[in-house]
């Protein structure tokens, strides 16, 4: 059988009807991206009578080769430059082209054209919205197997996979958005779980010391007293902390949280820091804070503070010595804090400040919401600081902020 | 009755519960001398008497063991699974006392040999409840393996 035969016996009228036919099937059918370019081109194949047709899909600066029928050239995944060949000059004109003899015509490679046996051609582009996608392109081993009718055939498919396509690349835009939802909702969840337990631990400490003072309050010494009253303080402190970490991280993702710089004592903000934290027995805090002034938001400036001392608090053991140091230098101030506790893993120490990450010693066995260290990273990081943890001479975590400031030594 | 050299071993990292926990053991009138350990690691060198806890006479090997779950460096799971791999340790009576009310955790731990999973109650007086309760059954009721020091 000749393709002249067959094309033939396809009459125009019932030509269009099989396109209008192939559209329906297509537009009913569920969105398997592959069989529909894998139709689409054995369709125009048909209706063009032609011995191979070929969907090449735009990729950069390449055409792959993604739907192959009958006998063509290009096996699938194949690349072609869109500088060369019939179906580059389609993409670059955003025109049909259509080459009747490969021997005489200059646009095409003869030697190939002979090596693989194709004689005439027919390349249009697939065009949606003004944006070329790819080409489909049906091959002949004989010259002028392709009439001014193909090529309407042939721009007709071209568009409805075109559509097709815009469609799928949509669709599949939306998925990739469902899963990042979903991903976030999971985080969510994990960091509600860990916030929840975050929270009743130091209420727990609150309603069981409140309720020790009041049934016990006269059987115990003085110091008992002190010590239970600065439990609870500390447990409420720990709360206060945390909600406050919370609206932060709300502000944050909502993108409302406003910098004031103005000139900040940092000695004295990180003196206040200090005396509002309740260390427990054992602890000791070591500050050696020579005057300093940068120009900072007090609010924030302190919310770092309070995070960084907060976190050596809480995950160093009960003897741990705690050093807080300011080092003014020429152009900028660095705030030192570091514990002689259990350091920091070398994996953790870029990953300690990604939201909801804590150190991979923690996990699953100290919770935490892991956000008081992502905060003040992103906190210092509005004031065009910097953040890095390392791990301390002699055992334990030694955490930098540094902060370019216009030092001015004050008395 | 309860003898006032049964050590028993008290792992939480949060050094208010351990007070809380303390002053439970106080109220309830159990003599037993506490050892409070804060992290799994310091449970697990107190157990295996290494480091600071060389000395068996001043840090012996308990006759019951409290385990928080979530703690740093070593959950208390991790502790008991190790505990009961050790042929000195491994009979001594293990309770989970931990705020985790995961179905995994209490599971995890009765498999790994736990003999009692009992929530931290919210509250001084629940949690005196929960001591009196242990000290009685654990302490007084229940007669316990001998133990062998390491």
């Amino acid at each position: 059988m000749t393709k002249t035969e067959f094309r033939g016996s396809i009459p125009s009228r019932a030509r269009f009807a099989a396109v209008v036919a192939a559209q329906q099937d297509l537009g009913t059918s569920l969105l398997d991206l592959q069989s529909v370019m894998d139709v689409v081109t054995e369709r125009a194949r048909e209706l063009c009578g032609a011995s191979g047709a070929v969907l090449e899909l735009l990729d950069g600066d390449d055409l792959v080769a993604t739907a192959v029928a009958g006998s063509a050239p290009s096996s699938k995944g194949q690349r072609v430059a869109v500088a060369a060949s019939l179906s580059g000059l389609a993409v670059r004109t955003r025109k049909a082209q259509r080459c009747d003899n490969a021997e005489t015509d200059d646009r095409v490679d003869r030697q190939a054209c002979r090596r693989v046996g194709v004689r005439s051609m027919a390349a249009v582009p697939l065009l949606h919205d003004g944006a070329v996608q790819g080409v489909l392109k049906v091959l002949s081993d004989e010259p002028a197997a392709f009439t001014d009718a193909d090529v309407e055939v042939l721009e007709l498919m071209a568009g409805l996979m075109a559509a097709v396509l815009a469609r799928a690349q949509r669709f599949a835009a939306e998925a990739r958005q469902t899963a990042a939802l979903r991903d976030l909702d999971e985080l969510k969840g994990a960091f509600l779980t860990a916030a929840s337990h975050d929270l009743r631990s130091p209420l727990a400490g609150i309603l069981g010391f409140a309720e020790l003072l009041e049934s016990a309050a006269d059987q115990l010494t003085p110091d008992k007293i002190r010590t239970y009253a600065g439990q609870i303080q500390s447990s409420a402190r720990q709360v206060q902390r945390l909600i406050a970490n919370l609206l932060d991280v709300e502000r944050l993702s909502q993108g409302a949280i406003q910098v004031r710089g103005e000139p900040v004592a940092l000695h004295e903000l990180v003196r206040s820091v200090i005396d509002g934290h309740v260390l427990g027995t054992g602890r000791r805090l070591v500050a050696d804070l020579p005057a300093v002034t940068v120009d900072a938001d007090p609010a924030l400036l302190k919310r770092v503070i309070d995070n960084l001392i907060g976190n050596a608090v809480k995950y160093t053991p009960a003897d741990a010595t705690i050093w807080v140091r300011l080092e003014p230098a020429q152009d900028a101030v660095e705030l030192v804090v570091e514990d002689d506790g259990h350091g920091v893993a070398p994996d953790d120490v870029e990953r300690i400040f990604e939201p909801f990450q804590r150190g991979s010693d923690q996990t699953d066995k100290s919770p935490g919401t892991g956000v008081g260290l992502h905060l003040a990273a992103r906190f210092v990081e509005v004031h065009e600081g910097s953040i890095w943890v390392e791990n301390r001479d002699g055992g334990g975590a030694s955490f930098h902020v540094r902060l370019p400031a216009t030092t001015e030594e004050k008395a | 009755m309860t003898s006032n050299d049964a050590t028993i071993l008290v792992a939480e990292d949060d050094p208010g519960h351990a007070m809380l926990i303390e002053e439970a053991f106080a109220a309830a009138q159990l003599a037993n001398p506490l050892k409070i350990v804060a992290d799994g690691e310091e449970t697990t060198d107190y157990l295996s008497g290494s480091g600071q806890y060389a000395d068996r006479s001043a840090h012996p090997v308990p006759v019951l063991v409290l385990l928080d779950i979530h703690m740093p460096r070593k959950s208390g799971l991790d502790v008991l699974e190790w505990m009961r791999q050790q042929p000195e340790l491994k009979r001594i009576p293990v309770i989970m006392l931990t705020s985790s009310e995961d179905d995994r955790d209490i599971d995890r731990a009765y498999e790994l040999g736990a003999n009692s999973y009992l929530i931290k109650p919210v509250g001084f007086d629940a949690l005196l409840d929960v001591v009196r309760t242990l000290g009685l059954y654990w302490l007084v009721i229940s007669r316990l393996p001998s133990v062998d020091p390491p």
